[in-house]
């Protein structure tokens, strides 16, 4: 037997995959766990509920992989910080004592934490955990693999050709240019949180019109052969990586925008302009993924492409590039972040030792939730509690009826995504349905879409043709039919498009929609994460327990426990 | 003593409505850390009546977090964008359930003196903020409550002692970072020439790389 664990921390989203015999069996967000959004702390009991569900000790461990090098990460921050100097003088020493303190004795820290011996506690590089998390969890025994995110040990963007068990670095764009910089600083500049406000940039953008598109090619130059270069006197990484840009950038587009400042976009010209600039952003990210995936075609030749790192989480560039016609196919690792970079070291070590990983089938690696748990947990709260035989079609009734339903079924998600483990549910219509959700239950930002869930086998119903490999993780969006907008009113976004992910009606989640479609002919249903604002989705009966009682939704859905107030 | 502490220093807290924003803000992240250890508790216990009750608390301070942001924002709304610090510190899982209660039971009955403090200093001057306290202060004296019966007077000594100690330790880290900035600033000074041989000497890459 062989039994690999892979771990990734200490930069944001830390978490832990299990690999046991080459397959993946469990796999976990620490932010689920400590219940703190992005938790970067060492997943210590990540590590342990991925053990648990596999029923090993840690003892039983092979290896432990950590995602990255961590001697070249203190390198490229010490190098880069000393380049700097004098501008660095503030940040350079937060830096290394993060450095100095933990970063660098990780490899110890997590053999004293988990109880393995040191010489089992490994590490592979940022990127190659990440092209494996594309890779070999692919349905693809060929591949072209871009990994793009804002920085590893030193490596931003690498292209590589993935053949069988090998996968071969064929070449790298370093720090300081970065398509994950350059997003992360105007996510910054637009007055969003940084590792956070990503998507709500790539949600803003469909609102505006890409007028601004030379100023934002100001910042970056897109070279013919794909590569690209940063402006850097428009960034400012190293003296303030909480925003990321200099006052230069501020004098290009105008001063930042206030942070929390509520958004209105129908009345205010500032908002308007802000969205201009994201929809500027938008496009040049697109056209700069699209000269990436010209170069990985031209390299290698492969009909299939895979993605991972942050950068591969923009849906909508993702969709450009299933469209261009680039590559007969297209996969993204759902948990493209850091997250699923636990996925890929581990994966490394596995193909390594014999066992090369499945196709990914499921994101819905974690643990489970239990029926009678909630039950006792909702009496004790004073909630009203009914056992249901058939948890899918009670959840499809109250949906049918207009309810806003908590959905908490099976094995939890990876990645950012819900994909009706741990959902909030709602019809796909009125448009009033998104504003309740959005302003009283999530109490986000207006402009921000919702997702549709649709049955696979009905998609092409109400979508236009899309990345089938993609739709089924959300990691792509997809023009709804015009004869569809009616009836897709909450789940349509401004340009036409939804975040849309298909559902195969074997499974729970699709016997729900299923039912669905039966009582309202209508096989489709609104499907966002379980979780308030600021927080990660819920893992456990209790997390779901705490949401139902802070949060107006209609009725709570436990396993096959209804919960109702 | 503690307390003297605080009523000494009521001159500063009043001032302005920002400095009231800013304990206000101050007080959303003590609620808002305590919810975390709280609901490792009630996902961590293997009592489930235990468990329901950490939960409930739980929940209260996350509702009580949510209240002294809104009102510290009404008072500031430029503090919209300070960074929140959270500090969660897996009471549960580091102390066992019975020191965690005697730790949890602690800063309950400190929480509510010091609330009860605040209250009422703010007699004739912010019926807004006094409002809230004394809405936050019922929950409270529950909390107190429930703790009080659950925790026994062993756990509730060694309690004491462990807080001093965290005191003392956190005391002792502002010097310790205060001479950490200081040893690099040093550092750095006889570093500088390096840096300048960085920047002459090593282009940053620009463009692919081979491997």
């Amino acid at each position: 037997m062989s039994a690999v664990l892979g771990i990734s921390a200490q930069s944001h989203d830390a978490a832990a995959a299990l690999f046991v015999d080459g397959v993946l069996v469990a796999a976990m967000q620490e932010e689920r766990c400590s219940r703190i959004k992005n938790d970067a702390s060492l997943p210590i009991r990540a590590a342990a509920a991925c053990l648990a569900w596999a029923k090993l000790e840690a003892g039983a461990l092979d290896e432990v992989v950590f995602y990255e090098n961590p001697y070249g990460k203190l390198e490229r921050v010490l190098r880069a910080g000393l380049r700097e100097l004098p501008a660095s003088l503030r940040q350079l020493p937060r830096a290394l004592a993060g450095q100095l303190a933990s970063k660098v004795w990780v490899l110890d820290a997590l053999a004293a934490r988990l109880g393995v011996d040191r010489a089992k506690v490994t590490y592979r590089e940022h990127h190659a955990s990440h092209a494996a998390s594309a890779f070999f969890l692919s349905p693809f025994e060929r591949a072209a693999v871009l990994t793009v995110d804002a920085v590893g040990e030193e490596v931003t963007t690498a292209l590589w050709l993935g053949e069988g068990s090998t996968l071969e670095c064929l070449e790298s764009i370093h720090f300081p240019h970065s398509l994950g910089l350059l997003y992360s600083a105007l996510t910054a500049w637009l007055g969003f949180e940084v590792n956070e406000g990503e998507y709500k940039v790539m949600g803003l953008a469909a609102f505006g019109r890409p007028v601004f598109e030379a100023e934002v090619r100001k910042l970056i130059s897109l070279e013919s052969d794909g590569s690209f270069t940063l402006a850097l006197e428009y960034f400012d990484s190293h003296t303030n990586t909480e925003v990321g840009f200099s006052k230069k950038l501020e004098a290009l587009l105008g001063p930042r925008r206030p942070v929390e400042r509520p958004w209105n976009l129908a009345e205010s010209a500032d908002d308007r302009r802000s969205a201009d600039v994201a929809a500027s952003l938008q496009l040049v990210l697109e056209q700069a993924m699209l000269g990436l995936a010209r170069r990985a075609k031209a390299k290698t030749g492969a009909d299939a492409l895979c993605l991972a790192g942050g950068v591969a989480l923009n849906a909508v560039a993702n969709a450009a590039l299933a469209s261009s016609g680039l590559f007969s196919e297209l996969f993204v690792q759902p948990a493209a972040g850091d997250a699923g970079a636990a996925i890929g070291a581990a994966a490394l070590a596995s193909v390594e030792r014999g066992y090369r990983p499945r196709p990914m089938s499921t994101a819905a690696l974690g643990p489970a939730v239990s029926g009678a748990v909630a039950r006792s947990l909702a009496q004790a709260l004073g909630l009203k509690v009914e056992s249901v035989p058939d948890p899918t079609s009670s959840a499809a009734e109250r949906i049918a009826k207009g309810d806003i339903v908590g959905w908490v079924n099976g094995r939890l998600e990876l990645g950012p995504r819900a994909l009706g483990q741990r959902s909030l549910l709602a019809l796909p219509h009125p448009v009033e349905v998104k504003e309740r959700i959005n302003r009283v239950i999530k109490r986000r930002e207006p402009f921000r879409p919702f997702a549709p869930s649709v049955l696979e086998s009905q998609a092409s119903r109400f979508f236009e043709p899309h990345a089938a490999h993609l739709a089924r993780f959300m990691t792509t969006v997809a023009k709804v039919k015009d004869r569809a907008r009616g009836s897709l009113e909450a789940v349509t976004h401004i340009d036409g498009t939804a975040r849309l992910q298909t559902v195969l009606e074997s499974s729970n989640f699709g016997h729900l929609i299923n039912r669905v479609g039966d009582l309202t002919g209508l096989p489709v249903v609104l499907n966002t994460s379980l979780n308030g604002k600021g927080e990660p989705i819920v893992n456990t009966e209790a997390d779901a327990l705490a949401f139902f009682t802070t949060h107006p939704c209609d009725v709570m859905f436990i396993d096959d426990v209804m919960i109702t107030r | 003593m503690w307390l003297l502490g605080v009523r000494l220093t009521r001159w500063a807290r009043w001032r302005t409505p920002r400095s009231t924003a800013r304990l206000l803000l101050k007080l959303a992240h003590a609620e808002r850390s305590s919810f975390y250890d709280l609901i490792e508790a009630a996902n961590g216990s293997a009592d489930l009546e235990r468990r329901a009750q950490y939960l409930r608390h739980a929940t209260d301070e996350q509702r009580h977090a949510a209240i002294f942001r809104l009102r510290a924002l009404e008072l500031d709304p430029s503090l919209a964008s300070a960074p929140f610090h959270v500090d969660f510190e897996h009471l549960f899982s580091s102390l066992g359930e019975p020191r965690f209660l005697g730790v949890v039971h602690l800063g309950e009955r400190r929480g509510r003196a010091q609330l009860t403090l605040y209250r009422d200093e703010l007699v004739d001057r912010d019926v807004k903020t006094r409002a809230l306290f004394d809405a936050i202060l019922k929950d409270e004296a529950h909390h107190e409550s429930y703790t009080e019966a659950l925790v026994t007077p062993a756990a509730r000594r060694w309690a004491w002692w462990w807080e001093a100690g965290r005191s003392w330790r956190r005391l002792g880290a502002r010097p310790t970072r205060a001479l950490f900035t200081l040893s690099m600033w040093v550092v750095f000074g006889l570093m500088a020439p390096f840096s300048w041989v960085s920047r002459r000497l090593r282009r940053l890459p620009t463009g692919w790389q081979k491997p």
